[in-house]
């Protein structure tokens, strides 16, 4: 190597020796970087943004190490590269390897994610590598070890990879939280975010470079026009297509021709359940295609996804069904094209997921929506307007999630310990806890020490303990050892692992799922028809089964709402159709649906407001049309029957879809009287909101996820959760029990704020409610179901509310019995 | 208090009380199960915040039962103790000492592991099972056979409960009493407890403790 270049030549050199040319946002990258600013990254995923921010600090070394850059050894961490993904990093550690490789750079390139084997976390305590490839998650692990700060003394540079994916997220805010203890470790720390399209771009920047945002700090865009052409697979018979329903697998005969094209095709849904359902139907219907088709979900054994991913690059597979599971990757093979099947519900997953066709420069993306029942024929309209108009979606970022704080607060515990002073300044910088107040500060504090309220002088407590020195530690090692297992804010049931008799593993599934099963009973897992053999230490045994197909497992987890871009494509659709102003042929494939909603009920326009009212014998339903997703949904109907139910003792069952929502009851819905006392007013939005999460399951569901992350529901050792058993309690008796006995606790009123801002979203159920102000309302009495509200009725999942007295339910229900 | 139900069961009266307990009118037996008194107090040894006043709350409801019934003897189906000792034993021995007249009996469970020291300190008579005119008592009812059908199984452990179904998809979950031809299930006691759904047979009777009432629920099949 010539060691009379400058540092940037020698990179460019190697660059263009490999035949590529630096794009100029790529050289613009470089160029902030080594003037040492921060920022963010704004591009895609395959564009070449892992050399856009990693060959800098290349040149940054060689630059300040110019006689002996290729000889100086055991440097110390100079950048940590964090990543949302286990799976992503191996990729980018394979790519700065070669790199540093073929410079002749003696550099470490290292992991440390959760599948890292101990014995190299083990040597990287003691000798850290120049380049560290982290989650979040372990970057907090990292945290939690004592005399951690040494280890990064050396550090320069974040680079935090996909930060679009963590920015709207509790990750994000424990991303935050690192940063800002490592800032507090080195002020001169320079931070990078990369990000795909988003909203809020200039907003997520903030978040990631904490307050007040360096003044210097700049943004760079790649430019990024590759054409995407969307296909709608259309029913040859919209007379007979359902008109609910989300497996779509009734197009499968259409889809056919599309899989005998040449080259390969990644089909994308929606849910594990129904990728494991589209793998068994194609290989039904085309078995010639086994060993060609592969399925690829979360809850697949590491092992059996890497296979696939590597089998796809290599060509030996043909078309993979997958879920979300392959929504990211860096240098992920493009593909020939790929299938969504059912909406994506939202722009940007839609465009991300198109993006994965056609990678080479100036090539087309393509990508085939099958909709999974009538009314998505209208989404599919709008997706193509998404698509044209690409506006992507925000990412809001979390404010003051108090249990990550606390979390965040015994991780440094039980490490080295902290000074809460100096804790303060460093997380009042960060974005998400900016507004956090002093008498919540010192809640956290109190909490963390004595456990809340404490009430007697029986009480042992013991978490966190102040030593001499003022610094607060957790001195208890079994303590220290539980709350480093569950570092994280992803809540997790309890997961049973699928392993046959003869030892390989197939991957994970909920305990639930499992139990029930009997011993013998056959499901679906992996693409295989399984015979569950027995159940041990929290293992499901199997074996092959050749029996009739059984059981398919379906996964807990919240089902996505469409998000607000989405919903207002959809309503501006609607429009369109019902004055016929527009020509696509989606829209004249739904058209006799369209007539048979107009038949039975009303076709409503923007200016107008749709309930519908019908009897069943199952009793007196009510269908209310916002078209506004799922969420927003969830809560208008909690928020109406909240205000029914204050004017007759009544019991409702709610469901709901991304359309609209259904209240149903034994009695008459007095939905005419309630219109008249102004049913869907904006004041006391909150008051009654409020009002109706004391009845229904949705702050205590909220309070699943923030009980495990503050470290009261203890998800057990893995491989030995048995040891914890005794610990464990469901966060459901949690809640009650604070609901009874401290009210006041921040975490329940944090499971209250999450509803009304993060799930109901507060600002657009205003928005809806002022939107209705403005509309007509239309009451209609229905004598059939129509065509919007069948989906909704057929839902199972449903919400309850009710201002019934409990015993009087338990006669009415009696009653019912003996009169059937 | 009569307006409470009264079971007749092997020619005694037992009375089903709200707050999820039995009282046995011809023994003047107060019967209960499940308490998991000290849960609290084990999770906030370990560092788990579980809200302390609980055990507290589950010891005044026992002490007002005891002083609105007068029994003789208060019986336990097993799992008093959540844990090994902590100091939420000591409050409940303190407890108890105010009522010096009444006999405290324990059939253990699972949870019941504290060295027989401790039970004998604070005059709590403890054994695997209990057999008393026509009923075995037990904690967990797979531990003993009942002599034929001579005898009634009474146990705990399972904390029952009962899914009530009606129109408009309602559905409801409440803990149970379970009475089949021989055995009885208890609901549990304690307030900081889990449930199990049972599926009764058409033959049992069904109980549950409603806004401070029992209830009986018919032909929930």
């Amino acid at each position: 190597m010539n060691r009379n270049l400058d540092a940037k030549s020698i990179i460019e050199n190697w660059f263009k020796a490999k035949g590529w040319t630096p794009f100029g946002w790529q050289k613009k990258t470089w160029d902030a970087f080594l003037s040492n600013r921060s920022g963010l990254l704004n591009a895609p995923t395959g564009s070449g943004k892992t050399y856009a921010l990693f060959l800098p600090a290349l040149m940054r070394w060689i630059e300040s190490n110019p006689g002996d850059y290729q000889e100086k050894k055991s440097n110390g961490l100079q950048l940590l590269w964090v990543t949302p993904l286990r799976a992503l990093a191996k990729d980018i550690e394979l790519a700065m390897q070669r790199a540093v490789g073929e410079l002749g750079i003696s550099w470490e390139v290292q992991r440390r994610t959760g599948d890292v084997p101990s014995s190299i976390k083990q040597k990287q305590k003691k000798q850290m590598p120049e380049v560290l490839i982290i989650t979040p998650e372990s970057l907090h692990v990292l945290l939690a070890q004592k005399g951690y700060p040494s280890r990064f003394k050396s550090l320069k540079t974040v680079v935090v990879d996909e930060w679009h994916e963590l920015t709207g997220s509790k990750r994000g805010t424990q991303t935050e939280l690192a940063l800002s203890r490592l800032h507090g470790m080195n002020s001169g720390l320079q931070v990078w975010g990369i990000s795909a399209t988003i909203g809020n771009l200039d907003e997520a920047c903030n978040v990631l470079l904490g307050l007040p945002v360096p003044e210097n700090a700049v943004i760079i865009k790649a430019d990024d026009s590759k054409k995407i052409v969307v296909h709608t697979v259309l029913p040859d018979d919209v007379d007979r297509f359902p008109w609910s329903g989300h497996l779509g697998i009734n197009l499968l005969p259409k889809i056919l021709p599309i899989l005998e094209k040449s080259g390969s095709t990644l089909i994308f849904t929606n849910t594990r359940a129904q990728s494991e359902i589209w793998f068994r139907q194609i290989l039904e219907a085309k078995p010639e295609l086994a060993g060609t088709l592969a399925l690829h979900h979360g809850s697949l054994d590491r092992k059996i996804r890497d296979w696939v991913e590597e089998s796809l690059h290599s060509g030996l597979l043909k078309i993979v069904v997958c879920t979300s599971s392959l929504d990211l990757g860096v240098d992920f093979t493009p593909v020939d094209r790929v299938i969504q099947i059912g909406s994506p519900k939202g722009v940007a997953r839609f465009i991300q997921r198109a993006g994965r066709s056609g990678h080479q420069p100036g090539s087309v993306s393509t990508i085939w929506f099958v909709p999974t029942h009538a009314l998505e024929l209208i989404e599919a309209a709008a997706l193509k307007d998404a698509v044209k108009y690409g506006k992507t979606e925000n990412r809001i970022p979390h404010l003051k999630p108090y249990d990550v704080l606390i979390q965040y607060l015994v991780t440094l515990a039980v490490s080295d310990g902290f000074e809460p002073d100096k804790v303060y300044r460093e997380i009042k910088r960060t974005f998400a806890y900016q507004t956090l107040r002093n008498d919540e500060w010192n809640w956290i504090l109190n909490f963390i020490q004595s456990g809340g309220k404490s009430l007697s002088r029986y009480d042992e407590y013991s978490k966190v303990d102040v030593d001499e020195a003022g610094f607060w530690r957790v001195h208890d090692r079994k303590i220290a050892s539980r709350h480093r297992m569950s570092i994280g804010t992803i809540a997790s049931d309890t997961m049973l692992k699928i392993k046959y008799l003869k030892g390989a593993t197939l991957g994970n599934i909920e305990e639930w799922f499992i139990s029930q099963l009997n011993t013998g009973d056959t499901f679906w897992f992996a693409g295989r028809n399984l015979e569950l053999v027995r159940i041990k230490d929290l293992t499901a045994y199997v074996r092959k089964s050749s029996g009739s197909a059984g059981k398919i497992p379906s996964w807990l987890g919240g089902r996505m709402s469409l998000s607000s871009n989405m919903s207002e494509l959809l309503r501006e659709k609607l429009q369109e159709a019902v004055s016929g102003s527009n020509e696509s042929i989606e829209l004249k494939t739904i058209h006799p649906i369209l007539e048979i909603q107009k038949q039975r009920s009303v076709l409503p326009g923007t200016g107008q407001f749709l309930i519908e009212k019908t009897w069943s014998k199952e009793g007196c339903h009510c269908f209310f049309f916002p078209f506004e997703g799922r969420y927003v949904h969830e809560g208008m109907s909690a928020l109406v029957a909240h205000r029914i139910s204050k004017m007759v003792p009544i019991t409702f069952s709610i469901a709901m879809n991304d359309y609209g929502f259904e209240l149903l009851s034994d009695r008459d819905i007095p939905i005419r009287e309630a219109l008249k006392n102004d049913l869907f007013s904006e004041s006391y939005l909150v008051r009654d909101i409020m009002g109706s999460l004391n009845d229904t399951e949705l702050a205590r569901r909220r309070f699943r996820e923030i009980s495990q992350i503050a470290g009261l529901v203890f998800p057990g050792f893995p491989g030995n959760q048995k040891t914890g058993r005794h610990l464990q309690m469901s966060s459901g008796l949690f809640f009650d029990v604070f609901m009874e006995y401290e009210p006041d606790n921040l975490l329940i009123q944090q499971a209250f704020d999450e509803v009304l801002q993060i799930q109901l979203d507060e600002a657009r159920l205003r928005q809806v409610l002022q939107r209705i102000q403005k509309q007509e309302i239309i009451l209609k009495e229905v004598a059939r179901f129509s065509p919007f509200a069948f989906p909704i009725f057929v839902d199972r999942l449903r919400e309850r509310m009710s201002s019934e007295k409990l015993a009087d339910r338990i006669m009415k229900m009696q009653k019912d019995l003996e009169a059937d | 208090m009569t307006e409470f139900p009264v079971i007749q069961i092997k020619g005694h009266s037992w009375q089903l009380l709200p707050e999820k307990a039995v009282y046995w009118l011809d023994r003047h037996i107060l019967i209960l199960s499940d308490i998991h008194l000290g849960k609290a107090g084990h999770f906030r040894k370990s560092g788990i915040p579980a809200p302390e006043s609980i055990t507290q709350k589950n010891l005044v409801r026992i002490g007002s039962l005891i002083e609105q019934y007068q029994p003789e003897t208060v019986l336990i189906l097993g799992d008093l103790f959540h844990s090994d000792a902590n100091r939420e034993w000591f409050l409940f021995e303190t407890w108890l000492d105010s009522f010096p007249g009444i006999t405290f009996k324990l059939v253990s469970g699972n949870h019941d592991s504290l060295h027989t020291s401790f039970y004998e300190a604070a005059r709590i008579e403890v054994s695997h099972h209990w057999e008393k005119d026509s009923f075995i008592f037990v904690h967990n009812p797979a531990d003993v056979q009942p002599a034929g059908q001579k005898q009634v199984l009474v146990a705990g452990h399972i904390h029952p409960c009962i899914i009530l179904r009606g129109k408009g998809r309602q559905s409801l979950r409440l803990p149970c009493f379970l009475f089949s031809d021989d055995r009885v299930l208890f609901p549990a006691f304690g307030e900081f407890t889990g449930h199990h759904a049972i599926k009764p047979k058409e033959t049992d009777r069904v109980f549950v403790a409603v806004e401070g009432n029992v209830m009986e629920i018919i032909n929930q099949t």
